[in-house]
C-alpha cells in the first residue's frame, strides 16, 4: 500500500516536473487559450480541477462557475486532499471537471474515470489532458522520463479513452493535440522550429505530445408518452360536425 | 473552510455524509467510523490519513 502511494507520488511529481522543461513551458502557453475556449460556455455551481497541472496553472480562475476548487496530493496548491479513485464528493454535484494526467498518474484509471462519472451532473462537462503515446515516436526521452519507468505506469491512447467514454455514455465534443516539435531539438533550435507546430496541426495532428479531450456526460431524459385514449381530436370525435365553409366565406354569406 | 464546498463533501470510503466538528477541526463519517483531519483549512480526505473512531465516539456525533 505504501509502495503504491510512493509510486503514484513519484509519477505525479515527474509529470509535474515535465512542465518545467522548455517543451512543457511552451505547451503550458498553448493549453491556456484552448481551455479558455472550452470554459467560456460552461455554467454551473461547482467545478474542480485535478492532476499535476494544478501545480502550474489554475484554469478555473477564469471560469464563470461559482464555487471552484482543486483536488490533489499537493498540500500547497489544492483545496481538498484526496485520491482521484476515491473522490469525497457527492454524486451528481459537479458541473465541470478539468482532469490532467489522471490516467497516467493512477493505478486504477478505470476507477478514476468512474468516479468522475459519478460526481458529474447530467450534461456536465469534463476536459481530459494527457500525454499522447503516439508522440513517443518523436520524443522518446522527455516523455518516457516524465512518465516514470514504473511497472504500473502506462500511457493511454486517445482511442482507448474515447472507447471508455462511449461505454459510460459520454459524448466527445472535441479532441485537440499540442506539441509537435521533436524533443531532440534543444535551445535555440527548438525555438526556431516553431513552424513545425503549424505543420503538425495540419499534417500530423495525431502525433502531438499532449491530447485535450473535451467530453460531455450525456443524459437521456424520460419523456412521458400521453395515452391516446384521453386525447380527443375534434375531427375524430363522433358527433362533432366540422364546418367546411371557411370564415371569410361565412361573413360574405351573412352580408 | 469553504461552507459551499462543505455541502458537497462526503466520506470517500462509504460516500456517506460528513459531520463537521469545528472544535477539533475534523470531519466525522459515522458510516465508516472515521475522522478526517482539516489541516490549514484543507480537508485531508484519504482513508490512510484518517483515524478510526470507537463506537462510543461515533454515538456522540449521531
Amino acid at each position: 500500500m505504501v509502495d503504491e502511494q510512493h509510486n503514484i507520488k513519484s509519477l505525479y511529481d515527474s509529470c509535474s516536473r515535465w512542465y518545467e522543461t522548455v517543451e512543457g513551458q511552451y505547451i503550458l502557453e498553448q493549453i491556456n487559450p484552448k481551455i479558455k475556449d472550452y470554459l467560456s460556455h460552461t455554467f454551473g455551481y461547482y467545478a474542480y480541477e485535478t492532476g499535476p497541472l494544478v501545480d502550474h496553472q489554475h484554469f478555473l480562475d477564469e471560469s464563470l462557475i461559482g464555487t471552484r476548487f482543486s483536488i490533489g496530493h499537493n498540500m500547497q496548491d489544492t483545496n481538498v486532499h484526496a485520491k482521484p479513485e476515491a473522490l469525497p464528493l457527492a454524486a451528481n454535484s459537479i458541473d465541470l471537471v478539468i482532469a490532467s494526467h489522471i490516467f497516467e498518474c493512477s493505478m486504477q484509471p478505470h476507477q478514476a474515470l468512474r468516479e468522475i462519472d459519478r460526481v458529474l451532473v447530467a450534461d456536465g462537462e469534463c476536459v481530459f489532458i494527457g500525454f499522447n503515446p503516439l508522440s513517443l515516436l518523436f520524443s522518446h526521452r522527455s516523455l518516457r522520463s516524465a512518465v516514470n519507468t514504473s511497472p504500473h505506469s502506462k500511457l493511454y491512447g486517445v482511442r482507448q479513452i474515447q472507447d471508455w467514454l462511449t461505454l459510460l455514455n459520454w459524448k466527445v465534443n472535441k479532441i485537440s493535440y499540442l506539441g509537435f516539435r521533436p524533443a531532440f531539438l534543444k535551445g535555440k533550435l527548438y525555438h526556431r522550429s516553431e513552424i513545425m507546430e503549424n505543420w503538425g496541426q495540419l499534417y500530423w495532428p495525431i502525433l502531438g505530445k499532449l491530447y485535450i479531450i473535451h467530453a460531455k456526460k450525456e443524459s437521456y431524459s424520460q419523456t412521458p408518452i400521453k395515452s391516446q385514449a384521453r386525447t380527443v381530436f375534434p375531427s375524430r370525435a363522433a358527433g362533432v360536425a366540422i364546418n367546411p365553409i371557411p370564415r371569410s366565406q361565412q361573413s360574405r354569406d351573412q352580408k | 473552510m469553504n461552507k459551499k464546498l462543505l455541502t458537497i463533501l462526503v466520506c470517500p470510503v462509504t460516500k456517506g455524509p460528513l459531520i463537521y466538528d469545528k472544535k477539533n477541526h475534523r470531519l466525522i463519517s459515522c458510516s465508516s467510523r472515521l475522522a478526517y483531519f482539516i489541516k490549514d483549512g484543507i480537508p485531508l480526505l484519504q482513508e490512510e490519513e484518517a483515524i478510526e473512531l470507537s463506537s462510543e465516539e461515533v454515538e456522540k456525533y449521531r
